[in-house]
């Protein structure tokens, strides 16, 4: 017989995560999902890891579609882990897993009691175990990489092109990867549009942690990976990029107790 | 005549304060209660390869949002439309795609099951080394001649790998719903540009139900003299009788002065592309560079009466300053003559065109007011929304759909409100969609508003999920009907 997940590991599969009480079975409060023998109303007690907009879901009630093996009673409480399906005037969601609540919310306690964060948390922690290297430092230089290095046609008018630049750090500790050196070199695009606006922007004097990506010539755009025998990295992702600030508030709200 | 406007954004995401621009809408010819809405609305929940979809099925009163597309959180580009038998929703995007050095690509895209769980169906990937941007979709389902019954389905795309940077490109399908798709991609551009020079992005077409098909792009003939080095274009409409099976395809409508496919309608405009770096706007805090919009008479007999709208820089005399200014054009015979301005509308963009089944055009646009200045925005300027209607081309109605600060929300990026919007007609009604500020102010939408999302009018503030939280204004997109 297999093992059931961990609820930390349930909470890696899920986006939200709610403590609740089933107050209907066999029932739907959204018209475009009916009701079914896995569909269930449940009311949202506390918000335990959550996206910004959900953040306030508390006291709301709930479309839950569980999974095939999975059953519940009207009045029992558990902690759901679910990722949302569809969102109308009530949310609907599709439940990962349900746990019961001591248990689970004992195996949680770590977590930090904002559920936004917690996601967060999570979200880094997925990029920091991915990176090819992590380090901690300062930017020095941000300057434009040679045009002849990035664009094959300098003229060409794309909403989405990227506007490489590169990012001079400055290494001050490394926490995962090989040992960079004194510096690292980190390509980003200065671009805005849509395609990248989420892209973390470096300016000189910018410090924190970055969590960043090898570029290869081999699989990446040549034309942004290869240089003068430098080794680039990127840093692509909205969470790439941690600022001192909100380090040094991680570490003291890491001191203080949890859920 | 009775004016709908709704904030799409559903109640249960109340709590969102994204920058939903560059809103697209599809409804359905044979059952108009039900509609499909784009964004750039970034929902990384429904899964690791899922982007959502706006669906509504009660004529646009309420909305949910559906992860249906394949592109992980959002899209770069999308546009969605029916074709005239409502069977299959068609997308035309550019996948968020993992790999971020990969070029941009189009997925073209299918589905008759708007609320999932399962993704839309990828009918075709364009795809190429140099990239393809700004995908605009357009469907229709022929009623009659060879291609009876069968859903017709054109693409309007720039792909910078075309040969000789003749980038304007449509991929299109003659059998989109049936089991063998069968895309076929070409340049619509007959004529290569000028040096370092391509075809602008935003690429139109427009179907009629007898065949014709016409298709819209701006192609460059060279740069102004001075530092700025502006391009500049000619406004260019193709033609194929016979839903792009003529031989060659899009080459039904000749230029007289060189003979060559495609007619010139505009010749020598100045289209600045802006900004590069500076970023967000040069016109409130939106990016110009390529707007345009095209639209057939879908009456029977009446495909030759077509309305293509585009922006360029207009200059005068000081004291009077530089404005990207909207022309409105009209051919009534098939492309080859058109007429003069119809409408001229300074410091504007976002075109979109439609005609009903009266003949009646509709035309969207979004204008700054206020005293402008390219680059600089101020408290002073206001985006108005404007839904003009005419009969002949001469006479034309104004609604002002909404009215809302340009100053805020600060832009989170580009682009601020899009680098498009959408017009439809389904019979007599017109059906649209535009992005704006959210601000719960009745004063900003003169033709009345609905929000799903909490909101008090009284206060003019956002509400999160428990109608306590503030939530912070941001970009949302607006769905409207107008009814005669």
């Amino acid at each position: 017989m297999t093992e059931p997940s961990p609820p930390d590991d349930l909470a890696q599969e899920a986006r939200f995560v709610f403590r609740g009480t089933v107050q209907r079975v066999k029932a739907s409060l959204m018209s475009e999902v009916p009701a079914s023998e896995q569909t269930c109303v449940v009311r949202v007690d506390e918000v335990l890891q959550s996206p910004q907009s959900l953040a306030q879901a508390a006291g709301q009630r709930v479309t839950v579609l569980l999974p095939e093996t999975g059953s519940v009673a009207r009045g029992e409480q558990a902690v759901f882990f679910t990722n949302p399906w569809l969102y109308g005037a009530t949310l609907a969601v599709q439940a990962v897993a349900h746990r019961g609540v001591q248990a689970t919310m004992v195996a949680l306690a770590h977590q930090p009691s904002d559920p936004v964060r917690t996601l967060v948390r999570r979200d880094r922690q997925a990029r920091f175990a991915g990176a090819d290297l992590v380090v901690r430092g300062v930017v020095t230089v941000v300057r434009l990489i040679e045009p002849a290095a990035v664009t094959p046609a300098p003229s060409r008018r794309d909403e989405h092109d990227p506007m490489w630049q590169e990012a001079v750090v400055r290494v001050t500790a490394v926490e995962q990867g090989t040992d960079p050196g004194a510096e690292v070199i980190v390509r980003f695009p200065a671009s805005l549009d849509v395609a990248w606006r989420d892209a973390p922007k470096f300016h000189p004097g910018q410090e924190g942690r970055f969590i960043l990506q090898q570029l290869s010539a081999a699989t990446d755009t040549p034309d942004v990976a290869t240089g003068t025998g430098t080794q680039f990295y990127t840093a692509l992702h909205r969470h790439d990029f941690q600022a001192a600030q909100e380090l040094l508030e991680e570490d003291l709200q890491s001191a203080e107790p949890t859920r | 005549m009775a004016v709908t406007v709704v904030n799409i954004i559903p109640r249960s995401r109340s709590g969102e304060a994204q920058q939903d621009s560059e809103p697209n809408l599809a409804v359905n010819p044979a059952n108009p209660q039900q509609m499909v809405a784009s964004a750039f609305t970034l929902d990384v929940s429904g899964g690791p390869n899922r982007a959502p979809l706006y669906v509504s099925n009660d004529g646009g009163n309420t909305w949910v949002l559906s992860p249906i597309v394949p592109s992980p959180g959002q899209t770069r580009d999308i546009t969605v439309r029916f074709a005239s038998t409502g069977t299959f929703l068609y997308a035309g995007i550019i996948p968020n795609d993992p790999n971020p050095f990969a070029p941009p690509r189009v997925n073209i895209l299918r589905t008759n099951k708007l609320l999932g769980p399962t993704p839309m169906d990828l009918l075709f990937n364009h795809q190429n080394p140099e990239g393809v941007d700004q995908p605009y979709v357009e469907a229709l389902t022929a009623l009659a001649g060879p291609a009876a019954g069968r859903d017709i389905v054109f693409v309007a795309s720039n792909d910078f790998s075309q040969p000789n940077r003749r980038t304007a490109t449509m991929d299109f399908s003659g059998d989109a719903a049936g089991g063998n798709t069968a895309f076929r991609s070409m340049s619509i551009d007959a004529r290569s540009p000028g040096v370092n020079g391509q075809d602008a992005p935003s690429i139109r077409p427009a179907i009629h139900g007898d065949g014709t098909v016409y298709g819209a792009f701006l192609h460059q003939v060279g740069f102004t003299p001075s530092s700025a080095h502006f391009p500049i274009y000619h406004v260019v409409i193709v033609c194929d009788d016979a839903f792009g099976t003529g031989n060659p395809a899009f080459s039904a409508l000749t230029e007289p002065s060189d003979g060559q496919p495609g007619r010139f309608v505009a010749q020598n405009r100045i289209i600045p592309f802006l900004p590069p770096r500076g970023q967000p706007g040069p016109l409130g805090q939106e990016r110009i560079g390529s707007h345009l919009s095209l639209a057939v008479d879908p009456r029977p007999n009446h495909s030759g009466t077509v309305y293509v709208a585009w922006a360029d820089l207009t200059v005068a005399s000081p004291p009077a300053k530089p404005a990207y200014t909207l022309h409105l054009h009209r051919s009534t015979d098939r492309g080859r003559t058109w007429s003069d301005d119809l409408l001229t509308v300074p410091n504007a963009l976002n075109p979109a065109l439609a005609i009903n089944t009266d003949g009646t055009v509709g035309y969207l646009y979004q204008q700054l007011t206020g005293p402008v200045t390219l680059g600089v925005v101020t408290p002073t300027n206001r985006w108005e929304t404007h839904l003009r209607r005419s009969v002949d081309g001469a006479t034309w109605d104004n609604l002002v759909l909404a009215s809302v600060p340009a100053d805020t929300p600060p832009a989170k990026g580009l682009p601020y409100l899009g680098d498009y919007l959408h017009l439809l007609s389904i019979g007599r009604d017109f059906y649209g969609i535009f992005s704006a500020n959210n601000r719960p102010d009745r004063n900003n939408f003169p033709n009345g508003v609905r929000y799903q999302r909490n909101a008090n009018f009284n206060s003019r503030r956002l509400l999160d999920l428990d109608n306590a939280t503030r939530v912070l204004i941001s970009i949302d997109p607006f769905f409207f009907k107008v009814t005669e």
